[in-house]
Formats: structure tokens, C-alpha cells, sequence
């Protein structure tokens, strides 16, 4: 094994809870590979311990900090921080079990910042009725980035799929996600930053939001219409863009446009170019 | 920048009011996100500051991809950056499956050195800039390495023709956890190939039993070690303040920027 290879051992043993705490455990020489053996055999394993703990506590908080931003600029009137959480007794017991970047390790931890959210929150609720809504914004943005991170590639590197692995045709990509609101909380968002005299209101009105991550895995969400739902769940991947274009009625040079810009954004996948020429913007603009 | 050793910060856009009203106190402003596209301070603090690139542009254990040169090229001429910076750094795996997503030093072995060398090379060639690389403490023993931290950056600068960013409270971390003397450990660096100079604060951390790096004033101690490396090295050009974190309070990037420059002898 290179020393490029012997760091990627000691990278996973500080990234992956699961991994770690099987390695030190007691039993554990002789069901490790021997690269793995080898190189554990020359570490403090006490301070990887400690070491791997700290970065598992500073890497979801620094994801709690950007995506649940709202929640807490709004901390001052609720008593919630949610960074709070990731100090919590549960929090510590679940961290053996954490993958940084991984999708599953996300839900627990998202999971677990929900009650710390919404757990006995009628006052809360009383105040700020779209609390609920506002709570499953900021954790589909927080599940968003753990499936960005989850891909096999390298930081800051492409993170969609690779154009052999994407189908022939336009496809809805597997990072897409639809998140349905009682309220019409993005009209809020921005004023949830400002200095707060007043908690803003929010308009009652069902409201669906996409999420999608760009092939260098920034999540971007945008409203999405009807009219849009419908052309993302028709693309499958088998058919060509004129033909969806035809069979849903819309004209062909529009449709690719709006195509290209879902592909700048993560929301559609495909192996071949769909048209030659793609300019304009039809989307609406990112929430 | 000017000839004169410049003394700033890291731009921290929850504190851009008070960084734009000490304009005397601060030279420099160094850069470790791009501005947000609705920072409604940033035209203004581009205008004021001299800007340094000190973003995450890729790790130099593995070859550069193509987005991530571009990226820093249209980073360090959105700033005019009159350097680039780096972190000696290895944070993912190849392939990308794992990610500490924290800076974290690679091994200190030949097969690292080339690999730093070969992408430092790509990366002053595809900017057009010098880069400066900094230096990140090892918490936890590791006994994998081939020659030491201070003969990998020496080769690793004299080679690539970088030089060397000296974070003094990652010094003052790897010597204690290494139980080396802070000093003795200091002068086994390059330091006449420092360019620029970090200095920052640190805290106690439950996960680590021990200090680590934290947004906060650096202690007496830290600036009497500062000051004894800054007379140490003769090619420097910036000394930076090194905190940037939504958990910086107001009032401490001037108050550390001013006894910076008492205890330097930069007032």
C-alpha cells in the first residue's frame, strides 16, 4: 500500500463511526484487512478516537449553522438554537454510528433536530404557525447536501452522475426531491434574516418546492408548478426530448431551453446534448 | 500590497459593518468563501481591501480537476489576489467516498512530496499567482511518516517555487500535542520562506480533552510566540488574524488587530 492509499485509511477511520468502532474493537485484529491492520497498528487509536468524534460534532454543525439559518435567527423568540442539539446527551450516543456525508447518517441526525425542534412546540407553533413547514424546509436543504456528499467523488469535484452512467435520453435525476408546504414559506424567507420587530407572516396556500443539486453538488430550490412536475416525471430516460415535447404539447425549442437550465441545476441527467442551442431562461428564479 | 507588512483579517460578512469601519486598523481582508451574490457590504469591501484568496481550492495530494482551476482563477481575479493560499492539506479520500470535510495533514512521505509538488506546479501555472501554503497541526500520533513536517514544506516550497504560510496557532498545537518544545519546534520550519503569518485564538474542546483552534482572541502567550517568529522571518508580507466563523463576535477583530500591532511593532 502508498502512502496516498495508508491516508485514505486513517480519512475513513475518522470519518466513518460505524468503521472506526469496529476496528477498535477488541476482536477486531483479526477480522481487519491487513492494509487496515497495518496501518491502525501505527496510530495513537485514543486520540484517532477523539479526533473522529470532534470532526463528526464540528462537520454536522457546521451543517446545522447553514441550513437550519432560519431557525436560528429565529432562536431569540423560540429557545431553540438547533445547533443546541448536536450537544445533546442523544446526539453523543449517536455519533458511533455516524458516516460524515453519508444519506442515512443525515436522516438521524435530521430526525433527531426535528424533536429537538418541534417536540412540545405549541407555543412556538402559536407564534410562528409555519413552524412545522419551515422546520421540513431547512431538512430536506440539510438531506440535500448528505446526498451531494455521498457521491463517489472527489470535493468540489462533480457530484451528479458521470455522463456514461446517465441514461441516453433526458431523466429526472435521482437527487431530485419535491417538498409540499401548507404555507407560501419562501415569500417569507428573506425577512426571517432581518432584524425581527414582528414575526412575518406567511400566506396560507399549498405550496411544492424542488430541490436539486448542480453536478458540483450545490442544491438549489426552486417552486415548482404543476406544469413542471409534470414534465420532470414524464422524462424517463428512454425517450427523446422532441417526442416528450410532442406527447405533452409544448413547442419543441422552449422545452429544450427549459431542459438545459433543469440540467445547469441538477434536475435532469442525460448522455446526449438535447439541442444545439440553449439560451433564455424560463425558470423561475431560485427560492 | 504594499512593500509595507500589511496587518488584516478574514472577511466575515455577519461583521461587515465594523471590518469597513476600521478601515485604518485593517490593511487586508483574506477571502475563505466567495461573497454571497446578495452581500450587499461586499462591492464596498472589494473597493476598500486589498483581497487574498484563502478559499478550499482542491487538495494538492491528487491531480487538480479542470472546474476546480477555474474556480480559483475567477476567485483570485474577482479578489486581484496578489496570492493564493492553500492548506498542506489531504481531507479526501480518492474517489471521494469519505471527506472530513476539516483541514487534516497528509503523511509527511516522498510519494506525498511529489504528488504536492506536481499539482502546486499546475496550480501557479493555471493562476498565474504565487501560492502560499499553510500548515496544519496532527492531533493524534501518526507513525507512517518518511522525513519530517519542517523537510516536506522545505522541499516542498524550494521545488514548487510556493512559499510558506505560517499559522502560529497550528504550530502551537502540533508542538504540544507532539510534546515538543513550541520554539525548537518553530525554527525546524522554513520560516525564511514565510510570506504570510496567521495567528489566531484557541479553546478547550470536550471531544479533544485539550485545546484546538477557535474564533477567539489570541491569549498573551500567543502573541509573545508570534512576535518571536515574526523577528525570525525576513521575507514576510502579511500578517492575518486568523478567525472566520458565524461564532465571531463583535469587537474582536479590532481588538486583536490592534494588539497585533503593538506586540509586532506594526502600529
Amino acid at each position: 500500500m502508498n502512502s496516498r492509499d495508508a491516508q485514505d485509511v486513517i480519512l475513513r477511520l475518522l470519518a466513518d463511526g460505524p468503521f472506526r468502532g469496529a476496528a477498535m474493537a477488541p476482536q477486531a485484529a483479526t477480522a481487519l484487512d491487513a492494509e487496515t491492520a497495518s496501518v491502525l497498528a501505527r496510530v495513537d487509536l485514543a486520540g484517532l478516537e477523539r479526533f473522529g468524534r470532534f470532526l463528526c460534532r464540528h462537520y454536522y454543525r457546521e451543517r446545522v449553522v447553514h441550513y437550519f439559518k432560519y431557525s436560528r435567527a429565529l432562536a431569540p423568540l423560540t429557545g431553540r438554537p438547533p445547533e443546541s442539539a448536536l450537544k445533546t446527551p442523544e446526539f453523543k450516543a449517536l455519533m458511533p454510528q455516524l458516516v460524515m456525508g453519508e444519506r442515512a447518517s443525515a436522516e438521524r441526525v435530521v430526525t433527531l433536530l426535528r424533536c429537538f425542534l418541534t417536540d412540545d412546540a405549541d407555543a412556538i407553533r402559536a407564534r410562528i404557525r409555519y413552524w412545522d413547514d419551515l422546520v421540513a424546509y431547512q431538512s430536506a436543504f440539510f438531506l440535500s447536501d448528505a446526498a451531494a456528499a455521498s457521491r463517489p467523488a472527489s470535493a468540489g469535484a462533480s457530484v451528479g452522475p458521470t455522463v456514461e452512467s446517465a441514461p441516453r435520453f433526458p431523466a429526472r435525476a435521482e437527487s431530485v426531491s419535491y417538498l409540499e408546504l401548507s404555507y407560501d414559506l419562501p415569500a417569507v424567507l428573506p425577512l426571517l434574516l432581518k432584524p425581527l420587530e414582528d414575526i412575518p407572516a406567511a400566506v396560507l396556500k399549498p405550496t411544492r418546492l424542488l430541490l436539486a443539486r448542480s453536478p458540483h453538488g450545490e442544491v438549489t430550490v426552486i417552486r415548482c408548478t404543476d406544469a413542471l412536475k409534470r414534465l420532470l416525471d414524464s422524462l424517463t430516460g428512454e425517450v427523446p426530448a422532441a417526442e416528450v415535447a410532442a406527447r405533452l404539447g409544448v413547442d419543441p425549442n422552449a422545452f429544450e431551453r427549459t431542459l438545459r437550465q433543469l440540467e445547469d441545476v441538477g434536475a435532469v441527467v442525460a448522455r446526449e446534448s438535447f439541442s444545439s442551442s440553449h439560451t433564455g431562461s424560463e425558470l423561475p428564479s431560485p427560492v | 500590497m504594499s512593500e509595507k507588512i500589511s496587518v488584516g483579517a478574514f472577511y466575515n460578512p455577519h461583521l461587515a459593518e465594523e471590518i469597513l469601519s476600521h478601515t485604518g486598523l485593517i490593511n487586508h481582508l483574506a477571502m475563505a468563501d466567495p461573497p454571497e451574490p446578495h452581500d450587499p457590504h461586499f462591492p464596498e469591501v472589494k473597493k476598500r481591501f486589498p483581497l487574498l484568496l484563502h478559499d478550499y481550492i482542491h487538495q494538492l495530494s491528487d491531480p487538480i480537476p479542470p472546474h476546480a482551476l477555474e474556480r480559483a482563477r475567477q476567485l483570485a481575479e474577482l479578489y486581484d489576489s496578489p496570492w493564493v493560499a492553500e492548506h498542506c492539506q489531504c481531507v479526501v479520500t480518492q474517489g471521494g467516498r469519505y471527506n472530513v470535510d476539516y483541514v487534516f495533514p497528509p503523511l509527511y512521505t516522498r510519494e506525498m512530496l511529489e504528488r504536492y509538488i506536481k499539482s502546486a506546479r499546475v496550480l501557479q501555472a493555471a493562476l498565474a499567482r504565487p501560492l502560499v501554503l499553510e500548515q496544519i497541526p496532527r492531533y493524534f500520533r501518526i507513525d507512517l511518516d518518511e522525513i519530517s513536517e519542517g523537510e516536506f514544506l522545505r522541499e516542498f516550497f524550494e521545488t514548487s517555487g510556493a512559499s510558506f504560510l505560517l499559522d502560529i496557532a497550528h504550530a502551537w498545537l502540533q508542538a504540544r500535542y507532539t510534546g515538543r518544545d513550541i520554539r525548537e519546534y518553530l525554527l525546524s520550519l522554513p520560516l525564511d520562506l514565510v510570506t504570510e503569518l496567521h495567528l489566531a485564538g484557541v479553546s478547550e474542546y470536550s471531544d479533544l480533552q485539550g485545546p484546538w483552534i477557535a474564533p477567539v482572541e489570541p491569549s498573551d502567550e500567543m502573541l509573545d510566540l508570534a512576535a518571536w517568529a515574526f523577528e525570525r522571518l525576513p521575507k514576510v508580507r502579511g500578517v492575518t488574524f486568523d478567525a472566520f466563523s458565524t461564532l465571531l463576535q463583535p469587537g474582536t477583530i479590532p481588538r486583536t488587530l490592534e494588539r497585533t500591532r503593538k506586540r509586532l511593532g506594526l502600529a
